[in-house]
């Protein structure tokens, strides 16, 4: 870090650490706001007895039931004059009984108390005073000790010390922007109003992000540091939606419009109850999912390598037709045509059958390109040809010696076989529309609908038992399902 | 069985050393041919078969008529009640596609250079790639779903989250707003892809032969011309194959549309596969009217692709020579 760099770091954060003593909220007197209501009544009872006493006078009726109207106007507007004086009066010394509030040194302002009947109209945890001046040390101390930090490093070039600082001054950041954010949001009860943030919020949050950024352009560590800041908070961002359904799936309906929470409870099986209660059979959802999905990938592993190996081991005619011809179908988009294939298959009275969810799956022209190129790399002409030479056919040659040594291979396109297929949705969508043959995808739709309204906790249990294999498997074979998705994506 | 006697039989020299086992080769690939005409490549001509047909309804599945360009006029005249729906849906595709793609695309490159980086050495790669490329493989369905519950109206953890830290004062529907729909939308398809697009980003980047690398530290480049020089010039085959999949894939966008929003708020989130599917699958089975726009819609994805190809095609001689020797 350079020298100019760790001044001006060094300033902003002293210029953040000052800005926490001056004033960052207002909870102005409320009072004002009230009379505001009966001033509106008052301006509109007048216009309206105006406008009545105009019509009379308009219809030529005596003059008592005019005279009658005209004490009415009156008496309304002398009872206006007198809250627009108070108004006035207030208005000349609600500055000075606003209640201003700095984050440090004080306490929130003794006089303020919080709006019981707000708090549990809105669903909102209970505001604790407490929690939140904890929140603001803990924001102080955290980048008071980036400065502090900072100054030790004495502006030498490299220094661990401006890591540490880094971190305590995101840190620092982040703890000020929830704890600003609680400030706001503390619904006041009157005669005060809720807090009104004077702008110093902006300085407050930006000055020490300047900081951050004008350290981490300078050092590479911090730049380190930086990325796995933002890979952790990638990873977060992946796992989080999944603890989210998994965490729902065990709380009460009650407990999940109290607000969220990051930590399990323990009405897992109450919630199972009332999905099973609820004709939601996720058993038959599993077997139909796994009877389509074994049965197409156990198709498109076999034919798949049945075809790589047919076109790298015999020089056919159109054999390198027929390749080029592969890698240009992979890129056809299947949904486009989807109403040929549903009515081709209406014709054939396939639909509510599951042969057009599996046959298909022996084209898989992606398959066949990554099982030709894994051929060419890994199988020797020779071994084909002593194969031939002990007097085995063909398809024995390929069944008893090639497909071993293509097991790795075919293991990683099965993996993404299976999940392809478990996961289609729009096929089986068209196809099935008998209850009993509804894939786990099928049934998902279920939970969105109504009979689910109220039932938080058990539509989250029903998502979690769709992704838990899924997440399972991928946490047992990620490393394969990696390589798989590489080799698919790299081809020209 | 009797070729292999053949082959041994005195005086027939020719034979020995060239049998034709070459014909074999057809039977191999045989069921592949097969399936692809039945499954694939028949239902594709029936489809343009009936964008041309007046095949509305059960009936019509069975003997519908030829009816000329009839169906595609609702589409390219304003007055027909399909005009709006179907160019309405096509915006909204091609806005989501592009909201999640750029993105993506962005930080997958971020991510797998610095995942690549031999100076860098990240530590846990592993760890970080495996969490950051899980979303992709769980059911769209499962995450539309998901994702629903997650920014339903009025109790949700997303409200909840933003109404206990002050953002929010009641809560938000978010499926009544356009923009909070689509950058949901988006967002979700942005999350379920960038890992995806990452991995095969850095396959590619691993592929690039190591002597350049060491070549350009012997020049001394700075880890950024490393990037600029070297790297996105030789992967930009592979991101060009990456843009073309993402756009084919984005345009037949239907899982999560469907179940998250239904094409909600006013159909501003409805998509073309979700239209398509609206005509041929629900109401009065207008498969006729579904067919002819995935006939417009197949069409612009060839000639979409097909421009993209020329666009990005490699103009700089030297590069291409790399690259051919590189493979």
């Amino acid at each position: 870090m350079t020298r100019t760099r760790w001044l001006v770091v060094s300033a902003l954060l002293l210029l953040t650490l000052a800005l926490f003593f001056l004033p960052v909220a207002r909870f102005p007197d409320d009072a004002l706001g009230m009379l505001q209501g009966d001033i509106d009544k008052f301006t509109r009872r007048v216009a309206d007895y105006q406008a009545t006493y105009d019509r009379y006078v308009s219809h030529g009726d005596p003059q008592d039931k005019l005279d009658k109207q005209q004490a009415k106007i009156d008496k309304a507007q002398e009872t206006l004059d007198g809250y627009l004086a108070q108004a006035e009066a207030l208005q000349q010394d609600a500055a000075g009984s606003a209640l201003s509030y700095s984050l440090l040194p004080g306490q929130l302002p003794q006089e303020l108390q919080f709006d019981q009947k707000r708090i549990n109209e809105s669903k909102i945890y209970s505001p604790d005073p407490q929690q939140y001046h904890l929140l603001v040390y803990l924001a102080f101390g955290l980048l008071l000790g980036a400065l502090v930090l900072l100054l030790l490093g004495g502006g030498r070039l490299v220094s661990v010390l401006y890591t540490l600082s880094s971190i305590l001054n995101l840190a620092g950041i982040l703890v000020l922007l929830y704890a600003l954010l609680r400030l706001n949001a503390f619904p006041i009860l009157n005669p005060y109003g809720d807090a009104q943030l004077t702008g110093l919020q902006y300085p407050l949050v930006l000055l020490p992000t300047l900081a951050l950024l004008v350290a981490a352009s300078g050092v590479r560590n911090t730049k380190r540091t930086m990325i796995y800041v933002l890979c952790t908070a990638l990873s977060v961002m992946s796992i989080l939606p999944f603890w989210l359904m998994m965490v729902n799936a065990t709380r009460s309906t009650y407990q999940i419009q109290q607000g969220m929470s990051l930590l399990p409870s323990t009405f897992f099986m109450n919630n199972l109850n009332i999905l099973t209660g609820k004709n939601f059979d996720i058993l038959v959802g599993f077997k139909n999912s796994a009877i389509i999905a074994f049965g197409a990938t156990l198709l498109s592993v076999y034919f798949s390598s049945l075809t790589a190996y047919g076109l790298s081991v015999y020089n056919f005619r159109g054999s390198k037709f027929l390749y080029s011809f592969i890698l240009a179908i992979i890129m056809i988009p299947g949904q486009v045509t989807a109403t040929g294939f549903y009515m081709f298959m209406y014709r054939l009275n396939l639909v509510n059958s599951y042969i057009p969810l599996i046959i298909p799956a022996i084209a898989a022209p992606g398959t066949v390109f990554f099982l030709k190129q894994y051929l060419s790399a890994n199988l020797q002409l020779s071994l084909v040809e002593a194969s031939r030479i002990d007097g085995a056919g063909e398809f024995l040659t390929f069944n008893k010696i090639v497909m071993p040594l293509m097991m790795p291979a075919m293991a990683t396109m099965g993996i993404m076989a299976v999940i392809g297929s478990w996961n289609n949705y729009l096929t089986p969508l068209m196809l099935l529309s008998n209850p009993t043959m509804k894939t786990l995808p099928m049934m998902v739709k279920e939970l969105r609908g109504d009979i689910y309204r109220t039932e938080y906790g058990s539509i989250y249990v029903g998502l979690t038992l769709t992704a838990l294999p899924l997440l399972l498997v991928y946490f047992a074979l990620s490393k394969y399902i990696i390589a798989g998705v590489a080799v698919g994506g790299v081809k020209e | 069985m009797d070729k292999p006697a053949a082959r041994f039989a005195p005086g027939r020299r020719k034979g020995l050393s060239k049998v034709n086992y070459n014909r074999y080769g057809y039977y191999f690939v045989a069921p592949f041919i097969i399936v692809f005409l039945v499954f694939q490549l028949y239902p594709i001509i029936f489809t343009f078969r009936t964008s041309v047909s007046d095949a509305i309804g059960w009936n019509k599945i069975n003997d519908s008529m030829v009816i000329g360009f009839e169906n595609f006029k609702m589409y390219f005249d304003p007055g027909s009640p399909l005009f709006y729906d179907f160019w309405n849906s096509f915006g909204n595709t091609l806005l989501i596609w592009i909201a999640n793609f750029v993105p993506q695309i962005l930080m997958a490159l971020v991510l797998a250079s610095w995942f690549t980086d031999t100076r860098m050495r990240l530590k846990f790669r592993g760890g970080f790639k495996m969490l950051i490329f899980m979303p992709n493989i769980i059911t769209a369905a499962t995450i539309g779903v998901l994702f629903y519950s997650i920014f339903n109206y009025p109790i949700a953890p997303a409200n909840s989250f933003l109404q206990q830290v002050g953002i929010l004062h009641a809560p938000f529907e978010f499926f009544r707003s356009t923009t909070a729909s689509r950058s949901i939308i988006s967002f979700v398809q942005w999350w379920m892809w960038y890992g995806n697009t990452m991995i095969i980003m850095i396959a590619g980047i691993m592929g690039i032969s190591p002597e350049l690398y060491e070549a350009g530290l012997v020049d001394g480049c700075s880890s950024r011309q490393t990037f600029y020089r070297i790297t996105l010039p030789l992967i930009k085959p592979i991101l060009l194959f990456n843009l073309v999949t993402s756009m084919i894939g984005g345009l037949q966008m239907f899982d999560i549309p469907h179940l998250l929003t239904e094409g909600n708020p006013n159909k501003t989130t409805n998509t073309i596969a979700r239209f398509i599917y609206q005509q041929a699958f629900t109401g009065s089975r207008n498969f006729n009217y579904a067919s002819a726009a995935s006939v417009i819609l197949f069409i612009f994805i060839v000639m979409a692709s097909l421009m993209l190809f020329w666009v990005m095609r490699e103009r700089d001689p030297a590069v291409r020579d790399l690259r051919r020797a590189g493979k």
